[in-house]
């Protein structure tokens, strides 16, 4: 079982910390799997963390690692579903990568990352950093340990099914959602979405003060089985405003779009392309109410 | 003793306060004909730091007739003395009171003057033998350089290692090949020679040392803007730091370093253990060590070491009776009977006072009297009517780590000696404490 990837421009890298850094806020394990083309992250699986919600983040390997390579344990004939799946702490994790964050301070030449064995497997962070007082590079080298998953266990580990959402809006400002939805969440614990093709987005939370709803209009529809009529398709689904504010607070990613589906009743998924083969899933199941 | 200073040397020694409180609880002060030096000690007498002000840095400086005098101060006071310096002008010290108090007048900017009467404890100090300039190894950088090594690693790290080639230099936060924790995260940052001003290690060498105190004066360091000069040998060996200032300021930085014999290549966990060297002669290393008080669950301490095997240490007290063991001894062994039995959250950082404060709850214990140290602070404004009156003395209750305080009444500062405390009476305390820890270590604060 072998993993190699090398990372050599700065912008990709500081992505790649943002991503890490996200995922750390999320939760404390993370899973990461290895494919042939594809890295994915997934964190918090089991939904029975209260507070943050299931996100995953699929990444093409060759965008960000112009070295990508990847053996399996045991490569099964003519199969592309060769994996290695890792678990480790997603705060060690952000912490080895915290260095490729210093733009101003230090320039980072590269970052690479082996799957090592010491005394238990880790993944190593080996970054070669510029500071500005020295004039060559050093080398930081960050052991990260993991759990690797015997492919007996995959199963419990593989990515999520994708929803299908009914309508899927975008929402250009993630900023005022943001806020929005952190101030929601001291009104009520349920947020209830409602999106019709028209473009609308509205949120509802209701106490027993107050009602209060927060209308988005003009909003670009991705996805909507919009009839030839002028009838347009309303859904809507209540989820826990806390797992939203806790989600959209833990973002570190400079992206300011969001696409926002709604299941009817079912859940809502939300989907950040922070570019084009690079994308973070969440989904949010129904509450019942 | 008398000598004054104007505002930017005072704001210079209160940053020497700063760094010295990270290190110790106690201010050794002493005065000579060559200027005034502060040393302190740390709880497990594993580190001595010490800060030398020549006497160019005063205004005034004047010595008592027998030449000179030193005293000890608690550090907690002097923190909260030398705390917001920005308006200080003038500083002048002072002992008075027939060395009972150590004054601090300090002249600020809108004539104001801020008094305090800190306690004078006793009139310890402390002398390290350890030869500072016969070490093979010496590494010589700018302040941001080893500014740039500390902050690669993690607060909460507490030992560093070196691994020093003729070639390269590697500091990292775990022992090559000692077993560490499973989920324990390796970090490495591997330098060149050519980044140092100075870079001589004519063989290789591994050490490990004690970052908290390494990090206390590089806070120094920085804050005069000068370069830091570590000097080693190998393993078990002293570990030392200089900084040194235009002449004026010397810093000089003595840790203890963990022996490769006490790290376990095996499967047991690494025992945290400091070995302090033999003083004096420096002829053989002991593999005694000290337990440190850091209580934390993972690790454990060696069977064989009991303080009774501590007959020497690194520091000694002067005025110090040889039959009595070192002050520290009493109140370290209850921090060892923790690790072994019952398991105390201790936040990492305050571990180093665990020991103190299983004394401190001991001497609250004993005697319920005002400690004997207080300080009293007034604030006078000299524009108004001269104050006839001192305002009502503001006795802070702080609660000494002195194990004098078992007898009552009895003027600790004529005692030389330390009363030794039995040990049952400190694993009671160590049970009671489980339940008031948040309390104590309040008053110890620090």
């Amino acid at each position: 079982m072998k993993f190699r990837a090398k990372m050599l421009d700065v912008l990709y890298m500081r992505e790649f910390q943002a991503i890490v850094a996200t995922l750390a806020k999320l939760a404390k394990d993370c899973v990461m799997i290895l494919g042939q083309e594809r890295m994915h992250f997934i964190v918090n699986e089991e939904h029975c963390s209260t507070s943050s919600p299931l996100v995953w983040v699929t990444i093409a390997a060759k965008d960000y690692f112009p070295e990508y390579k990847m053996t399996p344990a045991a490569a099964h004939p003519g199969d592309d579903e060769d994996f290695i799946v890792l678990v480790m702490s997603a705060t060690h994790l952000s912490r080895a990568l915290a260095v490729l964050r210093s733009g101003t301070t230090s320039t980072v030449h590269s970052c690479k990352l082996k799957l090592k064995q010491i005394q238990f497997p880790c993944i190593s962070v080996i970054a070669s950093v510029v500071s500005p007082s020295s004039a060559e590079p050093r080398e930081m080298v960050h052991d990260v340990p993991a759990t690797i998953i015997p492919a007996s266990e995959w199963p419990a580990f593989m990515l999520p099914k994708m929803p299908s959402p009914q309508i899927v809006l975008g929402v250009p400002s993630l900023r005022l959602m943001r806020s929005l939805v952190d101030k929601l969440k001291n009104i009520s614990p349920s947020l209830i979405f409602h999106g019709s093709t028209n473009g609308e987005l509205n949120l509802v939370s209701e106490s027993e003060m107050a009602t209060i709803t927060s209308r988005f209009t003009r909003l670009l529809l991705h996805k909507g089985e919009g009839n030839s009529s002028h009838q347009s398709t309303e859904v809507s689904c209540s989820v826990d405003s806390r797992k939203m504010s806790a989600f959209f607070n833990a973002l570190q990613l400079p992206n300011e779009e969001i696409s926002i589906g709604i299941d009817n009743e079912n859940c809502i998924c939300l989907q950040l392309d922070i570019r084009s083969n690079v994308v973070l899933h969440s989904i949010l199941p129904a509450l019942c109410v | 003793m008398k000598c004054t200073l104007e505002g930017n040397n005072a704001r210079v020694i209160a940053k020497a306060i700063q760094s010295l409180s990270k290190v110790g609880k106690e201010l050794f002060i002493e005065a000579d004909l060559n200027g005034l030096r502060m040393r302190t000690i740390n709880a497990t007498q594993s580190a001595v730091g010490s800060i030398s002000f020549s006497r160019s840095m005063f205004d005034m400086f004047q010595l008592p007739t027998s030449g000179d005098c030193c005293c000890k101060i608690s550090m907690k006071p002097c923190l909260g003395v030398f705390r917001n310096m920005k308006q200080v002008e003038h500083c002048e010290l002072s002992i008075v009171g027939n060395h009972t108090k150590f004054q601090v007048n300090l002249r600020c900017k809108l004539e104001t003057t801020k008094q305090a009467l800190i306690a004078i404890v006793d009139e310890q100090n402390i002398t390290s033998a350890v030869p500072t300039d016969q070490c093979a190894n010496i590494l010589r950088g700018d302040h941001k350089l080893f500014m740039e090594i500390s902050n690669s690693f993690n607060a909460s790290e507490e030992e560093l290692t070196l691994e020093a080639t003729p070639d390269s230099l590697s500091a990292k936060n775990y022992i090559e090949g000692a077993r560490v924790n499973d989920k324990f995260m390796r970090s490495q940052l591997k330098l060149k020679p050519s980044e140092f001003e100075h870079y001589q290690v004519p063989e290789g060498s591994v050490i490990t040392f004690c970052i908290k105190e390494f990090r206390a004066f590089l806070l120094f360091a920085e804050a005069l803007n000068a370069q830091m000069t570590l000097e080693f040998d190998d393993a078990g060996s002293p570990f030392i730091v200089k900084i040194k200032k235009h002449r004026e300021i010397e810093c000089l930085l003595i840790l203890s370093t963990l022996s490769p014999d006490d790290v376990s290549f095996s499967v047991e966990y690494c025992p945290r253990e400091i070995t302090m060297c033999n003083q004096s002669n420096g002829t053989q290393k002991r593999k005694s060590s000290t337990p440190g008080p850091e209580v934390q669950q993972k690790r454990r301490l060696a069977e064989d070491t009991t303080l009774s095997d501590v007959a020497t240490s690194l520091f000694q007290f002067r005025d110090h009776q040889p039959d009595h063991r070192p002050s520290v001894a009493p109140s370290i062994q209850p921090a060892r009977l923790l690790a072994d039995g019952d398991t105390v959250d201790v936040v990492e950082d305050e571990a180093d006072e665990e020991a103190l404060l299983l004394a401190v709850s001991d001497a609250m214990e004993a005697s319920q009297a005002m400690p004997p140290g207080s300080t009293e602070v007034c604030f006078i404004n000299t524009e108004d009517a001269p104050p006839t009156l001192m305002p009502p003395e503001m006795h802070e209750d702080i609660a000494e780590e002195d194990e004098e305080e078992s007898i009552p009444q009895s003027p600790e500062r004529e005692r030389n000696r330390m009363v030794r405390i039995p040990l049952c009476l400190l694993q009671r305390c160590m049970r009671r404490l489980q339940g008031h820890l948040g309390f104590d270590k309040h008053l110890i604060g620090g």
